[in-house]
């Protein structure tokens, strides 16, 4: 809507009262009866003939005027006048008002492309504010802040909204990526019937919106864009990607890798910077077209702990012209400590090497007593051994090939060149395991016959199992019981991905280098462990507490308490380094480690708006014809109101006081003549 | 034109009736009688009745009677009061021959003395509707103020054993009061004026033609009236044939001030703009439905000065008194010092 819209266009009719009030200035008015001693003067003074009929001539006077202009204002507020939004401020909206605010918080929004040379963040806030101060008692509000985590806020009265303003001021904004499309699922159910429900986004409008989602709302949807939204301003250079792999051909060099896109408009050469260790090592030029991504590599220096990638050169969001990568922890406290108990330098070993932060101590198999460092390690792998039952590591355990004397498990005789029969393919342990093909060699293999503390995952048609899990000891253990030196298993893709599997199934998860910007960071800390605490770039550490160490004695009770055990740290909007440090239960920490969540992504550092945001948003239910009522605001109470003014006016100019005039006996002088 | 005024001052202190006493405290008496021109105003105080006894009714050209009054005579008579001698003629009573004189003169002289003659007041009084009418609460009726007049006249001329008459009349002549002579009258007087009620229209030329034609002898003749009834040239014949018949008359037009402010009857103006009224006239209920504009107002002025001029004009010429009061004057100051300047009283 444009302009002026009539709300109830039949109060038109109440211009009848128009001429109707022109016809009572018609009427004589009803006179007032007054006695006299004689009319004979009165015919003398010959009132004029109009007195005597019914009506007269419309007279032109002030009082007909101002009457005529109450009429056609109080016929105007019965049409119910509405001004559009940009008239939407005078504040003279009556019916009681939802404000859902979705304030965008994500990690674009730190943008400085605004006229004000302010992150797209502040301006977004001065709007949400602005917004909330149109809010009267009777009005709703609620304030959803996207970002990696999902902030909502709410007020439902005078007071409320003051503290809601308060809250909005002093608001961060949280970074990351912003789910539009959960916030407007969740706006979804926030709606309240009976109230106009108005859903304001306040964005750079560097958002994807679902038009399936969009078009399930029953509300108006408004979109209060923040930022150049497009141009030279709102062009971008960043560094959405860097990663460290084993370079192909030699598996002990780290080679680092880095994607640069050009999210403008023009095309850019900006100049690459390789930082090690705050040393630059390396420059280059990158000259990227339009939207263009080029991916870079540099081998790691050997000692690196810290590389950064740096693309130099202004532009709207500088957080991402710059990526880091912890290569190594300080202490390497948080690495993956697996001791493998074998006399031999198997495939096995490799695997275990291969995973990701995984420091993998070898020790033959007459060193099985740990004796004290029983604790040190997160995983303990017996190849071709039996572990010790009276001294068990306290550590989960991957059994290969043990020897079935070694072990608590009773077994029903061998099987001979076993064959795979049956498959728990939903089992995490086999997810993306290929075992087609798969022998497991001609050696007799044990049967083990399993009770209800162990699962067999991979059945052989002979009957017994040829993987399977359990506890033992209390400890998980995953037991493979054939020998690989005689199974073509180890030359498969699906025995790196199985036993990446059994490490991440058994053990503490590795701290990551990096963490994409909003990412959760998934985290299983060791057994010792009771808290988590993580420090973010800029605010207070978090503590994360965690379940009781589980003693369980079923493979579902240790698979749920290792549930329990997991922490899951989602404030990784805010690029930087954060630190992770685990605690036990006195609060002194045990271990700790570094991590870098770094602001450039592949959605987020595309500042420019989406031209199709407008639209999608457009088609909300509530935001066609039926719903543009809501984004109005009545002109009825101030029409009435200038009425009553007129009115007032009128009552002052028909009641003022009458010129006086001089009375006659003042200038009466006695007459006494007569003749004589 | 012969002018007898004789001013009597009281010779003995006459106690005021004590129907008049009550009537000026507004305390009730036992005969019931008030007199009062409003509800407050007395009709008349013991000051006022002391100085309408010091005055007179004028005759005028008025024929005088009688040897009751007051009012000295050319004739002679047999009063103690001397005057003249005369020779005497054959005829004249020989017993009035003064014999001192006669003695000393030798010569027949007889004895004149003074007579003095009673004046015939008629008093009428205007009871239309149209005098039973006030602008406002704070004047009396133009029927009251009339009434009071003629009370007042009435009281000088039985003070002074004038023969008095009061004729209230309408439409036609009601029962008077009188002829009546004497102050033992003064009260029966002011009770019949106190129980005077308006009688609906009136017909002055006519009534007063009957009234006039009906005495053989002329008086003074007071008429008490707002003259609304008839024009102007009805008056001045009536008065010519008044005049013509030896009366000699006085007219007391009593007004309401807010006839001639002719503003005040209408509704007056609201917000600059005159209210329309619709005027009714009290004696026929007839209407009419005006806006009271400033030129109306000015015609109606207009209208009212031409009418008041005739009257006046028409008085002159008749030699006729003509005394405009207004009910919003002070009866004791004003009134009766325009009577006494118009020659009604002395």
């Amino acid at each position: 809507m444009s302009g002026l819209e009539l709300l109830a266009p039949l109060g038109i009719l109440g211009l009848i009262a128009v001429p109707v009030v022109v016809v009572l200035h018609m009427r004589h008015t009803t006179p007032l009866l007054r006695p006299v001693p004689t009319l004979r003067f009165w015919v003398a003074a010959q009132p004029e003939r109009t007195e005597q009929t019914r009506f007269r001539r419309p007279p032109l006077s002030l009082l007909l005027l101002l009457h005529l202009l109450i009429a056609l204002l109080l016929a105007l507020a019965l049409t119910r006048p509405a001004v559009a939004e940009a008239w939407a401020n005078l504040g003279l909206r009556t019916e009681p008002r939802h404000l859902i605010l979705l304030l965008d918080g994500s990690t674009s929004m730190a943008a400085r492309d605004t006229p004000s040379g302010r992150p797209r963040f502040e301006d977004a806030r001065a709007v949400a504010l602005g917004r909330l101060d149109d809010l009267r008692e009777g009005d709703a509000a609620t304030v959803v802040v996207l970002g990696t985590r999902t902030q909502t806020l709410e007020a439902t009265d005078t007071g409320g909204f003051a503290a809601l303003r308060e809250r909005v001021r002093r608001l961060d904004a949280p970074g990351g990526r912003a789910d539009l499309n959960a916030a407007l699922g969740l706006s979804k159910d926030l709606l309240l019937p009976g109230l106009d429900d108005r859903i304001v986004l306040v964005s750079d409008g560097a958002l994807a919106a679902d038009p399936g989602i969009v078009a399930e709302l029953d509300a108006t949807v408004e979109l209060e864009r923040v930022g150049a939204g497009s141009g030279p301003a709102a062009g971008n250079v960043a560094i959405t990607d860097l990663a460290s792999r084993a370079a192909p051909d030699n598996p002990d060099q780290a080679m680092l890798y880095a994607r640069v896109v050009n999210f403008s408009d023009a095309s850019v050469t900006v100049p690459l910077a390789l930082i090690a260790d705050g040393i630059e090592t390396d420059r280059r030029e990158v000259t990227l077209a339009p939207g263009e991504a080029a991916e870079r590599g540099w081998p790691a220096p050997p000692g690196t702990r810290d590389v950064t990638v740096e693309v130099q050169g202004a532009d709207a969001l500088p957080d991402d012209d710059t990526a880091s990568l912890v290569l190594r922890q300080e202490d390497a406290d948080l690495s993956l400590r697996i001791l493998l108990v074998s006399d031999v330098a198997t495939p096995l070993a490799r695997a275990l090497q291969a995973l990701d932060g995984a420091a993998v101590t070898v020790e033959p198999t007459n060193m099985a007593e740990l004796g004290g460092s029983r604790n040190a390690y997160d995983l303990v792998v017996y190849e071709n051994a039996a572990p010790p039952l009276d001294a068990l590591p306290n550590a989960p355990l991957l059994l290969v090939n043990p020897p079935p004397a070694g072990m608590p498990i009773p077994t029903d005789g061998t099987m001979t060149a076993p064959t795979m029969s049956s498959f728990r393919a939903q089992d995490p342990l086999l997810q993306g395991v290929d075992l087609a093909g798969v022998s497991f060699g001609q050696q007799p293999t044990p049967r083990y016959v399993l009770d209800g503390t162990q699962t067999a995952l991979v059945g052989a048609a002979e009957g017994g199992p040829l993987l399977f899990r359990g506890v033992l000891g209390g400890r998980p253990v995953v037991v493979l019981p054939f020998d690989l030196a005689q199974s073509n298993l180890p030359s498969r893709v699906a025995f790196p991905i199985l036993i990446a599997n059994i490490a991440a199934a058994l053990a503490p998860s590795p701290l990551p280098a990096a963490v994409p910007l909003g990412e959760p960071l998934l985290y299983r800390p060791r057994g010792d462990a009771a808290t988590v605490r993580v420090t973010p770039p800029e605010g207070a550490p978090v503590d994360l507490p965690l379940a009781a160490d589980g003693q369980a004695a079923t493979g579902d009770e240790a698979a749920a308490v290792d549930r329990l055990r997991q922490v899951a740290f989602a404030d990784t909007g805010r690029s930087g380094e954060y630190r992770v440090a685990e605690l036990d239960a006195a609060g002194n920490e045990i271990a700790g480690g570094r991590l870098v969540v770094n602001a450039g992504h592949a959605t987020e550092s595309d500042l420019r708006a989406r031209a199709e945001l407008p639209n999608v948003l457009a088609t909300a239910r509530a935001s066609g014809d039926d719903g543009s009522r809501s984004s109005v605001a009545d002109l009825w109470p101030i029409l009435v109101a200038v009425a009553v003014a007129v009115l007032v006016l009128e009552w002052l100019v028909a009641l003022r006081p009458r010129t006086s005039r001089q009375p006659f006996a003042a200038s009466y002088q006695p007459m006494g003549t007569g003749g004589r | 034109m012969k002018r007898l005024s004789v001013s009597l001052p009281s010779p003995r202190r006459v106690p005021v009736p004590r129907v008049l006493r009550s009537g000026i405290r507004g305390v009730a008496s036992k005969s019931g009688v008030s007199v009062t021109a409003a509800a407050d105003a007395p009709l008349f105080d013991e000051e006022l009745l002391a100085r309408l006894r010091r005055l007179v009714v004028l005759s005028g050209r008025a024929v005088t009677e009688g040897l009751a009054g007051e009012h000295r005579s050319r004739r002679r008579g047999t009063s103690p009061e001397f005057s003249d001698f005369k020779s005497y003629s054959p005829g004249d009573d020989f017993r009035r021959i003064d014999w001192n004189t006669y003695a000393r003169l030798d010569g027949l002289f007889v004895r004149l003395s003074e007579v003095t003659t009673e004046l015939s007041v008629h008093l009428l009084v205007d009871a239309s509707n149209s005098m039973d009418w006030r602008a406002g609460s704070g004047v009396p009726t133009k029927f009251s103020y009339g009434r009071r007049v003629a009370g007042a006249l009435a009281y000088v001329a039985l003070w002074h054993f004038d023969r008095v008459t009061v004729a209230p009349f309408g439409e036609e002549l009601t029962p008077a009061f009188g002829p009546a002579q004497g102050r033992a009258h003064i009260v029966p007087m002011l009770r019949f004026l106190e129980r005077l009620a308006p009688l609906g229209r009136t017909d002055l030329p006519s009534v007063l033609d009957r009234y006039v034609r009906a005495r053989r002898r002329p008086g003074v003749l007071v008429l008490v009236s707002d003259l609304l009834s008839g024009e102007p040239d009805d008056i001045r014949q009536i008065m010519r044939t008044l005049r013509a018949r030896g009366w000699q008359t006085v007219v007391v037009h009593v007004l309401d001030e807010a006839e001639l402010a002719p503003a005040a009857l209408t509704g007056g103006e609201v917000g600059g703009r005159p209210q329309p009224a619709e005027l009714v006239e009290v004696e026929t209920g007839e209407r009419m439905r005006l806006t009271p504009t400033r030129d109306v107002l000015l015609r109606y002025q207009t209208a009212i000065d031409g009418w008041l001029a005739e009257i006046e004009s028409a008085c002159a010429d008749e030699q006729v008194a003509y005394v405009r009061l207004l009910t919003g004057w002070s009866f004791e100051t004003l009134v009766l010092r325009l009577l006494h300047e118009q020659g009604v009283v002395a």
